[in-house]
């Protein structure tokens, strides 16, 4: 007697965790989803070539997007914009991390949108190479972090020129930290 | 609002105990009664259910407290702006079940809903207090562990509290609830010494994660009815959740909140923004796995609990304590579990301590 499809997909699924050492609570998720979706995860993870923390990164993402959409994971991953990073050309590894990058931008709209602002804004300084302006790297606090680095008088001179020069456009950019734009 | 119970649960040691009585005359006839010599092991969680959490909140537990009543509030911290709160622990859990609520870890070993027999012993511990303070000022509330009227049609605790409190000077009570459980609080002069105060959210928050709640529009009428019998009231907008449509529709609860209670007459209102512990938002998400509220743009914040991002979250309270401030600018308002540098983002000023922020909430 022949395996139904899904048995055959369940299989599939759990030889993938067994060989990239996927945890339980992982696997348990997985196994948890309706058909469709199992599916369209293990076409993904192949598909990629998929590391084991890559997975559990985009499982995450993908099952919070299909919570808020209040849909499934296979309509998640029908959109259009991951499909094209799918079934586009490159490595395994590079469309990888591309749809990752564009899961998260899907998943975090408002933190993308303000992160691309930001680095426009902190571009548009002009500040010389030895000062560098950053932002907490997932926006995760209000802090804006300067670093300046010196090695003679002159320089020190210098740095501090340039920053007092654009000290309206650096006021800008903490007001922007502090939810200035929201 | 009715709360199904399971059962109750009355330790042995209290069998002959006020509030067992109270419990056992009033509680909805067929839930049975059984009585135990140890209430904790009927505390802890049952084993083989999927939600062990949940059930414990249809598990009344009547049981002597075996530890002090009154403590710090559990969410205050040397790294946040605090207000100086006191908790006084007189139950354990609640039959409400917000998906976003904390007591989901915090209570996950003792998840039965715990009513505390021996909670005149807390009288004592408050005079104990007053005493050695003498000069200062306590807020001190009962609706941090649980909610503060969720159970008082069966309980009475508020009728004892409310007399208690109105003969003290330097202490003030807080009943927090998400109910309209008012009627005990109806007949009784407060002396100006208790506050009552709701957990307020928009519509959409109330309806995707605070099952069993009632109703944000219900909550701000109940609100009314205790203000016009002589009760301070205050507001608790926490957690604030940052979704898509927040601002605008929190901005609507608050103009909705003016046009029912006048802001001259609001004691206080605090602003949270939604934060979960990693451990938290594994089984808030486990338990509520289809509620959106629970997957918002939260980040890992450096105090090691999911946030929404900083300018989000700092932008969107500073929206509402504008709308608070252009309606009175003397409501107190402080916020929960944010730092001093958020509190100066919000509202312009370095944070007062916790004595000076505590003295302001119950000062109106």
């Amino acid at each position: 007697m022949s395996e139904t499809p899904e048995k055959s997909i369940e299989g599939e699924i759990r030889a993938w965790a067994a060989e990239r050492r996927l945890d339980q609570p992982g696997l348990d998720s997985w196994l948890a989803l309706d058909g469709e979706s199992a599916a369209v995860m293990l076409d993904l993870a192949k598909r990629l070539r998929m590391r084991t923390g890559q997975f559990r990164t985009a499982f995450e993402m993908l099952a919070e997007l299909a919570a808020v959409d209040r849909g499934t994971i296979a309509r998640v991953l029908a959109r259009p914009a991951l499909q094209r990073i799918l079934e586009g050309p490159g490595s395994g590894p590079a469309r990888a991390q591309a749809f990752l990058d564009e899961v998260r931008t899907v998943r975090f709209p408002r933190l993308a949108r303000l992160r691309e602002r930001l680095t426009e804004e902190i571009a548009r300084l002009g500040l010389p190479a030895q000062i560098a302006v950053s932002a907490p790297s997932s926006l995760e606090s209000d802090e804006l972090r300067i670093e300046m680095r010196v090695r003679s008088a002159s320089e020190l001179d210098d740095s501090i020129d340039a920053l007092v020069k654009n000290m309206t456009g650096l006021k800008r950019i903490v007001g922007i930290l502090g939810g200035d734009e929201f | 609002m009715n709360f199904e119970l399971d059962k109750v649960v009355i330790e042995e040691d209290c069998r002959a105990s006020e509030l067992a009585a109270r419990v056992i005359a009033r509680v909805a006839p067929g839930v049975p009664i059984e009585f135990v010599t140890d209430g904790r092991t009927a505390a802890r969680p049952e084993s083989g259910l999927a939600d062990p959490f949940g059930a414990g909140k249809r598990r009344m537990v009547v049981m002597r407290r075996r530890s002090p009543f009154l403590m710090g509030c559990p969410a205050g911290s040397s790294e946040f702006a605090c207000c100086g709160y006191l908790v006084m622990v007189l139950a354990s859990n609640c039959p409400m079940d917000c998906s976003y609520c904390f007591l989901q870890e915090y209570v996950a070993d003792n998840p039965g809903f715990q009513v505390y027999a021996n909670y005149p012993e807390c009288f004592d511990e408050l005079d104990r207090l007053a005493r050695r303070a003498s000069g200062r000022s306590f807020r001190v509330g009962t609706g941090e562990l649980a909610d503060s009227l969720a159970f008082d049609r069966l309980t009475g605790l508020s009728r004892d509290l409310v007399d208690y409190f109105g003969r003290r000077d330097n202490l003030t009570l807080e009943l927090k609830t998400k109910t309209d459980e008012i009627e005990n609080l109806l007949g009784i002069d407060p002396r100006g010494r208790t506050i009552v105060s709701w957990t307020l959210s928009p519509e959409r928050v109330f309806l995707s994660s605070e099952k069993r709640t009632t109703s944000p529009g219900a909550r701000i009428d109940a609100a009314r009815r205790v203000l016009d019998a002589g009760y301070k009231v205050g507001f608790h907008l926490d957690p604030v959740i940052a979704y898509p449509t927040a601002e605008g529709e929190y901005l609507e609860l608050l103009d909705h909140l003016f046009s029912i209670v006048a802001p001259e007459k609001i004691s206080f209102i605090s602003l949270g923004g939604l934060r979960m512990t990693p451990g938290l938002r594994r089984e808030a998400r486990r338990r509520n796995p289809d509620d959106p509220m629970l997957c918002g743009e939260e980040v890992m914040a450096p105090d090691g609990r999911y946030r929404a991002f900083a300018p989000l979250r700092l932008g969107l309270m500073r929206a509402l304590e504008r709308r608070i401030a252009a309606a009175n600018p003397a409501i107190a308002r402080y916020l929960c579990m944010e730092t001093a540098s958020a509190y100066r983002r919000v509202f312009g000023a370095a944070a007062p301590g916790p004595a000076a922020i505590g003295a302001a909430l119950t000062g109106r």
